[in-house]
């Protein structure tokens, strides 16, 4: 009968605590979650770290891959990325962020000046501080609009462009001067871009080759060599 | 006076035994109202890997298939290794009709990952345990520190 009674008990009695009581021993091991929680909702500046936002997130366990959808955006430091989609993957351990399609790039410097970067992809690996750039790509620095096939460019620590190379149907507009060639490099500094294989410099009618083209942007300046082939119509 | 008392207390334990009987087969046929505290429950795939890791302050039975459960902590397996881990103030567990194990955990509430040495924090979520996939519906942030991530490179 005791047992009958005792067995009544268990399946009738409630055993759920309804307040969490401070000193539950249970409950210790959800806190630090929950002050993580907490303390990144009250967070308002960002600038030391990663941020990533988009409309719909998911996380493929199998693959490890993160994956932000929508309008997916990534802020870190001065370099400020968005697209339609974002995937976060670890590569041999090294966080990269991988942005497509219709990818937006902008990198502020200093000096109030920056550059804007449309890609069909950008895989930014952020360990190694490298992003590359695949599909047709679009570049506005200063009064120069760059387009090519690929490209890549190197960052330093603190994420500020070191080096920047351009690869395949290299072509940049500057004012009315049109330059091509196959391989494009930019230097930080001096702000100059060096361009090789078959470059060419055309204005209007006009054109001169040679075996490299460098231009300074900034200064608007534009030096030929070696070999330089020079076509040079009335209207130059 | 005696025969009384036996026919009585015989109709008495006749009652309670009716009564706990009825009481088992409803708790068994039916255990919504059923509440749990402080529980750890694995999940198993078919192949009988570990897949993730329930463990819950509290929790009622809704229905056979629904469990809600208040304030949880999943975490994620991958060939046995943890490798991520999730906390929602609340949650409920669905079953297929057919199965024993539990197939989807959703909520609408506050949820926050943890990834390697990322934290992402959202509303609402749904983790698929036979797909191995999970989401996060609304308000979705990622964060990191670039001090963390070059720690973990170099430790590796």
């Amino acid at each position: 009968m005791k047992i009958i009674i005792f067995t009544f008990l268990i399946f009738t009695m409630n055993c759920t605590y309804s307040e969490i009581p401070k000193e539950d021993q249970n409950f210790k091991k959800f806190l630090p979650y929950i002050n993580q929680l907490n303390e990144i909702k009250k967070q308002s500046d960002f600038n030391d770290k990663i941020l990533c936002k988009g409309d719909f997130f998911s996380f493929d366990v199998n693959n490890q891959t993160l994956n932000f959808l929508g309008e997916a955006s990534l802020l870190a430091n001065n370099i400020f990325i968005s697209s339609e989609q974002i995937l976060i993957k670890f590569i041999n351990n090294k966080l990269n962020f991988i942005s497509q399609p219709n990818s937006f790039l902008k990198i502020n410097n200093k000096n109030n000046n920056f550059i804007e970067i449309r890609s069909q992809k950008i895989v930014f690996n952020y360990f190694d501080k490298n992003i590359n750039f695949f599909g047709i790509n679009r570049f506005n620095y200063e009064d120069c609009l760059l387009s090519c096939d690929n490209a890549n460019l190197t960052l330093s620590e603190d994420l500020k462009p070191i080096n920047f190379e351009a690869k395949s149907n290299v072509i940049i507009k500057m004012n009315n001067f049109f330059l091509s060639s196959n391989f494009a490099k930019f230097d930080n500094n001096p702000n100059k871009i060096d361009l090789f294989g078959n470059p060419e410099l055309k204005h209007f009618q006009n054109s001169i080759s040679a075996e490299s083209i460098s231009i300074w942007p900034s200064e608007k300046q534009v030096l030929c060599k070696p070999n330089v082939k020079m076509k040079i119509y009335n209207n130059f | 006076m005696l025969k009384l008392f036996i026919i009585k207390s015989f109709n008495i334990k006749n009652l309670l035994c009716l009564f706990f009987i009825f009481t088992l087969f409803f708790a068994s046929a039916n255990p919504s109202g059923v509440k749990i505290s402080n529980f750890n429950s694995p999940i198993y795939n078919e192949l009988g890997e570990l897949v993730a890791e329930i463990i819950g302050y509290n929790a009622n039975v809704i229905n056979k298939n629904e469990i809600q459960i208040n304030h949880v902590i999943i975490n994620v397996f991958e060939s046995n290794n943890k490798i991520a881990t999730l906390y929602s103030p609340s949650c409920y567990t669905k079953t297929n009709k057919n199965e024993d194990n539990i197939s989807i955990i959703s909520s609408n509430s506050e949820v926050i990952l943890q990834y390697k040495s990322i934290f992402l924090t959202g509303s609402g979520f749904k983790f698929d345990i036979n797909k191995n996939y999970f989401e996060v519906i609304d308000d979705v942030k990622l964060i990191t520190d670039p001090k963390l991530i070059s720690q973990l490179n170099l430790d590796l």
